[in-house]
């Protein structure tokens, strides 16, 4: 009843309400587990409460009760009420923002219920489509960030936008763990386009700049991808080791990508020692160690979707190979091909022939890793006097 | 119970505040409203909390005569007369207490008490009865409570009694001319009179329904003495003669015009006279009775009713009428806005105890909430010490919302309804999409059509079992296709059969191996025939099918899977699609060779890659001719600017997977190479420097 009780005036009143209706419609906060408050909980609301806020309440307290019970898919299915008539309310609030803090609290609880309740489809082997719940949660989420964008022509103090970096937030974690990347062009282009991308907090900067640089990652953007993440490594909070790791499990192959290794310190610091032979291969030009550390870590590296980003790495990796063969000719500017596939075979590659290592050293010499020709009729490669093999970083500069 | 006992008191201190209200007041009838939270009284605690710091005399009327009206449905008809057989108060008490007020609250407390034994428990400062509690009330109260409480109480006693009349006469029609009122008046002694008071609480208090008219609503937020309030309602009574006379206005008034000449200047009488003579229709009259109370009101509060000149004075009209939305109320009592009766309240017994800790707990919460209540207090109370217009317009919007409140707490099943609204509400948002899937496996409908061909017609409504097959002629359907395809080689024909033959299959919700087949077979024909959107969807189809447990030849259809997500460069999809992969998935030939694909495409591996795209299985070179074009092109790009001086044209054709010379010539014609003079070789430098 006091719950009510504060509740109610909760609801009329500006000021409290930042903190308490927060409080009261989160899951991180004690009332969930009174279960006095289940007691005609329906009535009581309607009591107490105008629309739309009784029907969020209600909804909010029986998502409660589903908790305890273990029905994740009722939980969702209420949260997913509270979402919406939370929604109504805050449309209904013009030239006022200061429900944004509910806002997010009330989307967060929606996402992790739509996970748990994806899990809990999973142990019941349902014939609903993988990721539905989470679908239906982005597209509730999406529809509260619409209302947020489109409430541009407001003051920034009191307008609604300021509630767009946290849902946008929210959408990347559905969107990547649904894996429909493409939904998240969009919403990058509205923040670009709008003045809010100058007033996200760092936290929120943190977060975004993670997935756009993931983002960046996955299509092939490396340069852009690994300024995003460092971005957000350099600016996550310190004892944030855990995020400072994910940032890095994504940050690392795209800096070695453009040239750059990471220091065994650092893999140590942030227990990634996946990452170390990885490091040691590709610098050394060991194929054979590449292949084998990707195969003896491919479950970790394919949790993370870096599998393909790392088998990238082989590029680089003949480059190396490449290069020790180059200095191992004394320095000659007229390498033979047999040499290359020698030292490709030495490596145990698969399916190595002439016409392959000239492949190879083709998409070598287009990509710059290699300044030269391939003479076809000599079966020769011929390197430059100058800088035969530039350093990898200085071709992304 | 307590809202009566609420109401006297906070009726006490309202009257004792005088015309400045102190906020702490206000803040009590705030209090008094939230206490009754929901309970039928809260549009009179509106109201009073209106009148607050406006009126005094009169004010005490009115809460006595809310309180009256709480308990009104029970008391109609022994109500006649019943003020008369109060026992009047000693004169003094008067001195101390308007009269129904100090009556009011000297029995409030016995019902207090009869509360006590059953339970409530009230805190002391609730116990005391009014007169201490009024005795603590500003002085001046006193001093004005004296002459007003002797002036006004014939006065309001008659003032009782016509609205009564009035009340009775709208609602009962009796058909006599005469007051009833007058006549009641007249004959205090009346029998019936006597049973309220002999029962002891709700009955004694429960008075007069008419009491509504003179709800503080009606009354001007200016203050006014009693005289003032004795007047309007006298006016009430007047046109409640005029309703009886059926028009006859003049001569109610005339009637009337001998009660009290000092207040009713001849020419006020003809004025009214005219204003109902104007009317048309009963709404009009309705709307000028109402708006002629709140005017005369304030004017004679003024004193100014002799100073008017009244045969200038603006006729009532829809300009200047305020209509305060009372009159919808009145003429349509709702019943849910009737409140109950203390009895009532008993006979339901919604939880003694329930009731009893809300009030305990909002006791302690009352704290919290005082400066918040405080808050809205003042801004009634600025709203209605400013201009009229814009309280009128406060209140109504009040009324309005007084009326959403009410409506909830309308009779019916609450819990059931927001039960209800709760479960239809999570339907309409999370559920919605859920519609096609149930729709299908709703379908048990099993076809009756024998064809074995159809014509594909995409479906708008539910689906006609007459033009539907069942499964055993799917089944003869397919292989007549089957067979027919392969004479006619006419893939429209054969993707329009087989898109029937799937659209019957999901109208029936058939899931099963046939469906496989079927959705096989079209994807297969589709890249056949290089029909990318078609096979998608099938392939679509076939992922959900498979992830069902319908065996199928899955391992082949991933690979067209991985080749697919090639064709879109969806490396994030191909990445998050490696996890899918078992052992022993990853062993079949055919995954393999994608994946050896997927690499090759990934490194850029022309060599390989075309290495593969000769050896693919099954249907997977139809598949790869898709984007074949896009790799030799990135291939022919990177040839040409890392061989020097000139690549010959055989390497290029066999290293870019083409089967013939010619083939690659055209190929390097459409992609701009320039080849050397004798057109066995492509010049590597200028057709580098013309990409």
């Amino acid at each position: 009843r006091h719950y009510f009780g504060v509740l109610e005036n909760v609801t009329c009143l500006a000021v409290l309400i930042l903190m308490s209706l927060q409080a009261l419609v989160s899951f991180q906060h004690l009332h969930i587990h009174n279960q006095k408050l289940w007691v005609d909980f329906e009535g009581q609301c309607q009591k107490f409460l105008e629309n739309p806020y009784d029907e969020m309440i209600a909804a909010h307290i029986r998502c409660a009760m589903a908790v305890s019970n273990g029905d994740m898919m009722e939980a969702y299915a209420c949260q997913g009420v509270v979402t919406q008539s939370f929604l109504k309310a805050f449309q209904a609030q013009k030239e006022e923002n200061w429900a944004i803090p509910v806002l997010k609290r009330v989307v967060s609880d929606l996402r992790q219920f739509a996970l748990k309740a994806e899990a809990s489809l999973v142990r019941s082997k349902s014939r609903r489509k993988p990721g539905e719940m989470l679908e239906k949660a982005a597209d509730l989420i999406m529809s509260c960030f619409r209302v947020c964008v489109s409430d541009s022509r407001t003051a920034l103090e009191v307008s609604k936008r300021v509630g767009t970096p946290t849902l946008v937030n929210q959408l990347f974690k559905i969107y990547f763990k649904i894996n429909t990347l493409h939904l998240c062009k969009p919403l990058v282009r509205a923040i670009d386009g709008s003045d809010i991308k100058d007033h996200f907090t760092k936290a929120q900067f943190v977060t975004y700049k993670y997935f756009v640089g993931k983002k960046d990652m996955f299509d092939s953007d490396f340069k852009a991808a690994a300024e995003s993440l460092e971005f957000a490594f350099n600016c996550c909070y310190i004892s944030s080791q855990r995020n400072k790791r994910l940032i890095l499990i994504y940050l690392i192959p795209v800096k070695m990508l453009l040239g750059y290794m990471p220091k065994p310190e650092l893999l140590k610091k942030y227990d990634l020692l996946e990452f170390e032979d990885v490091r040691r291969a590709v610098s050394q030009g060991n194929l054979l160690l590449l292949s084998q550390t990707l195969r003896k870590h491919e479950a970790f590296f394919i949790r993370f979707g870096i599998y393909l980003i790392l088998q990238k790495l082989k590029i680089i990796s003949y480059r190396n190979l490449f290069k020790k063969v180059y200095v191992l000719l004394g320095g000659t500017h007229q390498l033979p091909l047999r040499a290359f596939e020698d030292a490709l075979k030495f490596m145990k590659v698969e399916d190595i022939d002439i016409d392959e290592v000239q492949c190879i050293v083709a998409n070598l010499i287009d990509k710059n890793y290699i300044r030269g020709y391939i003479s076809h009729q000599h079966q020769k490669v011929v390197v430059s006097k100058q800088v035969p093999f530039p350093s990898v970083a200085t071709l992304f500069k | 119970r307590q809202e009566g006992w609420q109401q006297g008191r906070g009726g006490v201190q309202q009257g004792g505040g005088g015309v400045q209200q102190t906020e702490l007041q206000e803040q009590q009838g705030e209090q008094q409203t939230w206490q009754q939270g929901g309970q039928a009284g809260y549009d009179y605690q509106q109201s009073q909390q209106e009148a607050l710091g406006t009126q005094e005399g009169c004010h005490q009327e009115q809460v006595t005569a809310e309180h009256q009206q709480q308990q009104a449905p029970q008391g109609v008809q022994q109500v006649q007369g019943e003020q008369e057989a109060y026992p009047q108060p000693p004169a003094l008490q008067y001195t101390y207490f308007p009269p129904w007020v100090g009556y009011q609250q000297a029995q409030q407390p016995v019902q207090q008490v009869q509360l006590d034994g059953q339970g409530v428990q009230r805190s002391p400062q609730t116990v005391p009865t009014a007169s201490p509690a009024h005795n603590l009330v500003s002085s001046n109260w006193n001093l004005k409570g004296n002459k007003r409480g002797l002036l006004s109480t014939p006065q309001a006693k008659q003032v009782e009694e016509m609205d009564k009349v009035k009340k009775k006469s709208r609602w009962d029609a009796p058909k006599n001319s005469q007051s009833p009122a007058l006549a009641a008046a007249r004959s205090p002694g009346n029998a019936e009179s006597n049973k309220p008071i002999s029962s002891s609480s709700p009955g004694m208090s429960a008075s007069s329904p008419g009491s509504s008219t003179s709800s503080p609503r009606v009354f001007p937020a200016k203050p006014q003495n009693s005289a003032a309030t004795s007047i309007s309602l006298r006016t009430n009574e007047k046109q409640v003669q005029r309703l009886q006379d059926g028009g006859q206005a003049g001569e109610g008034e005339k009637q009337n015009a001998g009660v009290d000449p000092d207040y009713w200047p001849p020419a006020l009488k003809s004025y009214i006279h005219r204003a109902f003579a104007a009317c048309n229709t009963p709404a009009d009259r309705d709307k000028v009775e109402q708006f002629l109370r709140v005017e005369l009101n304030t004017i004679f509060a003024e004193g100014k009713q002799w100073q008017i000149n009244w045969n200038n004075y603006p006729l009532p009209s829809d300009g200047n009428f305020n209509t305060r939305g009372q009159k919808s109320r009145w003429d349509t009592p709702s019943p849910s806005e009737e409140p109950k009766t203390f009895s009532q309240q008993l006979a339901e017994g919604d939880g003694e105890e329930e009731e009893k800790g809300e009030d305990a707990d909002r006791m302690q919460g009352k704290e919290v909430f005082k400066k918040f209540r405080k808050k809205k207090g003042k801004n009634n109370r600025m709203f209605i010490s400013t201009e009229p217009d814009l309280r009128f317009t406060v209140i109504e919007e009040d009324q309005h919302k007084i009326n959403l409140r009410a409506q909830r707490f309308a009779p019916g099943d609450k819990k059931f309804k927001a039960k209800l609204s709760i479960d239809q509400l999570i339907k309409s948002t999370i559920m919605n999409n859920d519609t096609d899937e149930i729709d299908l496996l709703q379908f048990t409908t099993e076809g009756t059509s024998e064809a074995l061909e159809k014509q594909y017609l995409r479906l708008t409504s539910a689906p006609d079992p007459s033009t539907v097959r069942p499964e055993r002629v799917l089944k003869t359907s397919l292989a007549h296709i089957l067979k027919k395809g392969e004479t006619l080689k006419d893939y429209k024909y054969m993707c329009e059969q087989l898109k029937s033959i799937r659209q019957d299959l999901t109208v029936q919700g058939i899931r099963n191996g046939l469906t496989v087949e079927v959705y096989e077979t079209h994807a297969r024909m589709a890249l056949k025939n290089g029909d990318r959107d078609e096979f998608n969807q099938c392939q679509t189809q076939l992922k959900a099918l498979y992830s069902e447990g319908i065996p199928g030849q899955q391992a082949e259809f991933l690979a067209y899977r991985i080749f697919y997500l090639i064709l879109t460069n969806s490396t994030a999809d191909l990445s998050s699609l490696l996890g899918e992969l078992t052992p022993t998935l990853r062993s079949n030939h055919c995954i393999s060779h994608a994946l050896k694909v997927q690499l090759a495409w990934l490194l850029g591996d022309y060599h390989q890659f075309f290495k593969l795209y000769r050896e693919a299985p099954n249907m997977g070179k139809s598949l790869l001719n898709l984007f074949v074009e896009r790799e030799r092109r990135t291939a022919l790009k990177a040839i040409v600017r890392a061989y020097r001086p000139s690549v010959e044209v055989v390497h290029i054709s066999s290293e870019l997977g083409f089967d013939a010379e010619e083939e690659c010539l055209s190929f390097l014609q459409s992609s701009g190479a320039v080849l050397t003079d004798d057109c066995v070789s492509v010049d590597c430098k200028v057709t580098s420097c013309k990409m």
